[in-house]
């Protein structure tokens, strides 16, 4: 029963009352038309909500595909068509019911709507909306918030249709174009995947000439150009062997932290995707690291499309935020549970259903609401997750246990780490530190089972880390010294490099100095981790950008020809 | 604002059909279509209203303006409690039957501007479009439509006045019904014993027939209270079902079990401050006590 | 079976709270000698019935939904 009707309902009974007792026979007569007329309007409701609106069934369709499981790929439009039907001997769907389709955080919508109303009884509609993903990791959609209301909004009641359809979010990745010269300046083409170094090895090209030793085999004596230099000369052949790429990708807090397609993880996912789409293109084998605060997976090197995908879904699953991290209880959390709630169990949020115990205390009305809402929440959260009435009163009174509850419940359904899920200002030098940590351990390891020709990859949000550097200096070190080369690609949090700009506007707002400041301590951090990292010879890309791929790409084309970088920082 | 829909694209015939029909029902076009009725009904009704007295066009006119010019803020219950009002001074006092098609008539006036304001306000309450935004349409775009637009909105206002057609007959069977339920309990049950029960029991009949209809309608409303609830709740969900169970049975033992939590809270709270000073002496971590100490 | 017992007794109260309205509208009916507080009496008596009434009925409705779910016993 909305405001409206209550106020109908007060005034036609008061209206019946003194029309009767003092003999208006008009006033009494329509006023206790009123009443009638809610009574009727109140029963066909009633049939609406409980006999017919069970018999609609809705059926979605995320570009064409039906099936509760799918993948879809990160930065991509997908089409999704959503179809009401009414089941059985209904004649059609009555007015006035409004559907919306509850879209994850990871999905926004481009074009259309995916809230729609229905204003006339119909067999069968449909609507359609072009949705985007944002990032890479799961996209759950749920189903339903069906909203009936009469036509003259006397009653309004609404229920959640349960149509789940679950899609894994393959990351992004760029189709870079190859950056090596199409001229054939080589005589026989070696095995795909199997690179030319300009080393000496057992390849089939020649490197050079160079004095016979004793040892080397007769074969390869070169004898015409022996005979002209009067003393025994040796063919020298190059070195053909693999370069293997090696993704290390920081999954810490402070990279998931952000709406999805802005966290650092996203970033560095699309170089990771687009490095690993190069490599494979031109047969290296790749392999990955996922590090996070949940420890180490490794993802043995493979190649070819098969290797490609396998690698794609590993990196997939990684983005998928874990259980966040402990916060406080706050309102804001409290009302995220409350709008979450409302949105997706508002069946269960009924009064007739979720009864709320009297108290006397608290006596204040606004706490007494606060208090009301809170049992309500609990009595939710204690129906999802399966817990006693003891523990649905432990939440009531514990803030904890509340602060646990409600944010499991929001991470299960989606929510991206952010204010009131995550409390973004509380992280920083301490995880900064327990990166470089893992990651150093991770390197260690990497190195230790490695063959020749390595490209590690390591994309990790250095600039948290800049300060903490020195934990991961020995493990570089190491794999430098053995013949291995190692880029460090650090996404920032602007998705742009760090320039150093001096021109600040006349009038800027307190907003523009904020971002100023960010910017100023991001290049501070970012040149304090290139000195550092430069001094060893490592390479540096400071964005997470096509450019930072290109990058690895031509460190990776340097790896397969033998050659030493210079630059050392990009 | 007025433009009919984009009908999405499909490549199957049958989803074309479907999709052409649909998008054509235009909640924006229904919002003017409603405004224009609560226009019209509203300059009967202050017609009906005043049909007797003396009141010049332009005083007429201007009730009728600041009836529509304020429908976004009135409500139904404002404009039919204003009715009321007026009903209960103007009305002169009458006992007899209710039996004149003038008063069904001006009722059904009355509950028509009340339904169609009640429509525009819930059409507003979706389409979140002002009244001036309606006007503006109506008197700026009048002339300047397409063929396409003129036969969308043509469409759109047949399908709204049918579907006002139903409400306006269950309107009349209300009031045919409320009719037939006053004449059964006239204000005097025993003719030509008009004040007996004003005499023996201080009663005056109009009261004793107050008394009468509403524990009548009461005991009606009763009993399909019953019925129609315990249908629908044996149409409950597994969940629904679970979570009333839960909260009765919280609703029977809240006040001990929340005895016992409070106290588990204030044993646990007591332990937590006991950790700090003792880690603090062994060098532990005292991040979760101090959390703790801070409820 | 106790959910049905539960059951069918509140049915018996909802009944005879109706009666007890049905009665005190008869009491009030009779123009010769309106009762009017006896019949405000067995309304709220009839009324506290009804109360108890619905609540066995709902928790025993309530409660076989939830036994029909497959892994309702959990709860």
């Amino acid at each position: 029963m909305t405001g409206r009707s209550r106020w109908l309902t007060m005034l036609a009974m008061a209206g019946v009352g003194l029309g009767i007792y003092t003999n208006r026979q008009t006033l009494a007569w329509l006023s206790l038309t009123v009443l009638i007329w809610l009574f009727v309007e109140w029963l066909s409701f009633h049939w609406r909500l409980w006999f017919e609106l069970p018999r609609l069934r809705i059926v979605r369709s995320v570009s064409g595909r039906r099936e509760a499981t799918g993948f879809l790929f990160a930065s991509r439009k997908v089409v999704v068509d959503v179809r009401l039907t009414m089941k059985g001997w209904q004649t059609g769907i009555a007015p006035m019911l409004v559907v919306r389709d509850c879209l994850p955080e990871n999905l926004s919508v481009v074009t259309g709507h995916c809230e729609h109303e229905f204003l006339i009884r119909s067999h069968e509609v449909w609507y359609r909306y072009e949705a985007r993903v944002c990032g890479s990791g799961n996209a759950q959609l749920p189903g339903f918030r069906i909203t009936l209301q009469d036509a003259q909004g006397f009653f309004v009641a609404q229920r959640f249709l349960s149509v789940p359809q679950t899609f894994r979010v393959l990351p992004a990745f760029a189709n870079v174009s190859d950056t090596r010269p199409l001229i054939k300046r080589i005589n026989s083409l070696p095995q795909h995947g199997i690179h030319r170094v300009q080393r000496a090895g057992l390849g089939s090209e020649l490197l050079e000439l160079r004095e016979y030793v004793p040892g080397d085999p007769p074969k390869s004596i070169a004898w015409k150009v022996s005979a002209r230099r009067d003393t025994l000369m040796t063919r020298q052949y190059e070195s053909e062997v693999p370069v293997r790429v090696h993704l290390f990708i920081d999954g810490s807090i402070s990279s998931r932290i952000g709406g999805f397609g802005c966290r650092l993880l996203d970033q560095m996912m699309f170089v990771a995707g687009s490095v690993a789409r190069s490599a494979i293109s031109g047969g290296d084998p790749v392999g990955a690291v996922l590090f996070d605060e949940r420890g180490a997976r490794r993802i043995p090197p493979a190649g070819g499309e098969r290797g490609f995908y396998r690698l794609l879904e590993a990196m997939s699953d990684f983005s998928v935020n874990p259980p966040p991290p402990q916060q406080r209880l706050s309102p804001g959390l409290i009302n995220a549970t409350m709008r979450l709630c409302g949105e997706r169990y508002s069946e269960l949020l009924d009064p007739k259903v979720n009864q709320v115990p009297f108290t006397f205390f608290p006596l204040s009305p606004w706490k007494r609401s606060e208090r009301f809402r809170r049992t309500q929440i609990a009595s939710v959260l204690a129906e999802v997750y399966r817990l006693s009435p003891m523990t649905l009163l432990e939440l009531v009174h514990d803030d904890n246990l509340m602060a646990t509850y409600s944010q499991r419940l929001l991470a299960d359904a989606g929510v991206s780490w952010m204010d009131p899920l995550v409390r973004t200002r509380s992280h920083g030098f301490h995880d900064g530190m327990a990166t470089m940590e893992m990651l150093s351990k991770a390197l260690t390891q990497a190195v230790g089972t490695a063959k020749d020709n390595e490209v590690y990859v390591v994309l990790a949000n250095m600039l948290e880390c800049a300060t903490n550097i020195s934990y991961l200096l020995p493990a570089v070190k190491v794999a430098l010294a053995r013949h291995h080369r190692v880029i460090f690609v650090s996404p920032t949090p602007t998705f742009r490099r760090p320039a150093r700009t001096s021109d600040l506007p006349e009038d800027v707002t307190a907003e523009e100095l904020l971002d100023r400041a960010e910017d100023l301590r991001t290049i501070e951090l970012a040149s304090r981790l290139q000195k550092a990292l430069r001094r060893i010879g490592a390479t540096v890309a400071l964005s997470g950008e096509e450019q930072a791929i290109r990058m690895v790409l031509s460190e990776t084309h340097m790896a397969r020809d033998g050659r030493v970088s210079l630059s050392g920082v990009r | 604002m007025t433009t009919p829909r984009p009908s999405p694209v499909s490549s199957k015939p049958q989803r074309e059909r479907v999709a052409d029909r649909i998008p054509a029902v235009d909640a924006d076009l229904w919002q003017h279509v409603y405004l224009i009725l609560t226009a019209m009904v509203g300059l009967l009704f202050v017609w009906t209203l005043s049909a007797t007295d003396d009141v010049s066009l332009p005083l007429r006119l201007i009730f009728l303006a600041v009836l529509v010019l304020t429908l976004n803020r009135w409500t139904a219950a404002v404009l039919l409690g204003l009715i009321q009002v007026q009903l209960l001074f103007l009305e002169p006092p009458a006992v007899g039957v209710i039996a004149h098609i003038g008063g069904f008539l001006w009722i059904m006036l009355t509950l028509l501007l009340v339904l169609v304001v009640s429509r525009y306000r819930t059409l507003q309450d979706r389409t979140h479009s002002a009244g001036f935004a309606a006007i503006r349409h109506l008197f700026g775009h009048g002339l300047n439509r397409s063929r396409t637009e003129a036969e969308h909105e043509w469409f759109n206002l047949l399908t709204a006045l049918k579907n006002l057609l139903s409400g306006v007959l269950k309107i009349a069977v209300c009031a045919t019904v409320a009719a037939v339920v006053l004449n059964a309990f006239p204000v005097n049950p025993v003719p030509g014993e008009r004040l007996y029960t004003y005499r023996e029991f201080s009663l005056i009949p109009s009261g004793y027939r107050l008394i009468r209809l509403s524990l009548t309608l009461f005991a009606v409303f009763l009993v399909s209270w019953i019925v129609i609830n315990e249908s629908v709740w044996r149409r409950l969900s597994p969940r629904q079902a679970s979570v009333y169970l839960r909260s009765t049975f919280l609703n029977w033992v809240h006040r001990d079990l929340r005895m016992v939590i409070l106290k588990r809270m204030k044993i646990r709270r007591a332990k937590a401050r006991k950790v700090p000073s003792m880690s603090r002496q062994d060098g532990f971590d005292t991040t979760v006590a101090v959390s703790d100490l801070e409820d | 079976m106790l959910f049905w017992i539960r059951e069918i007794v509140g049915w018996l109260l909802v009944a005879v709270s109706l009666a007890l309205v049905w009665v005190g509208i008869s009491f009030v009916s009779d123009p010769e000698s309106p009762r009017v507080v006896e019949a405000g009496l067995l309304l709220f008596a009839a009324m506290a019935l009804l109360r108890m009434g619905i609540l066995l009925i709902r928790i025993s409705t309530a409660a076989r939904i939830c036994l029909k779910e497959p892994n309702g016993t959990n709860r």
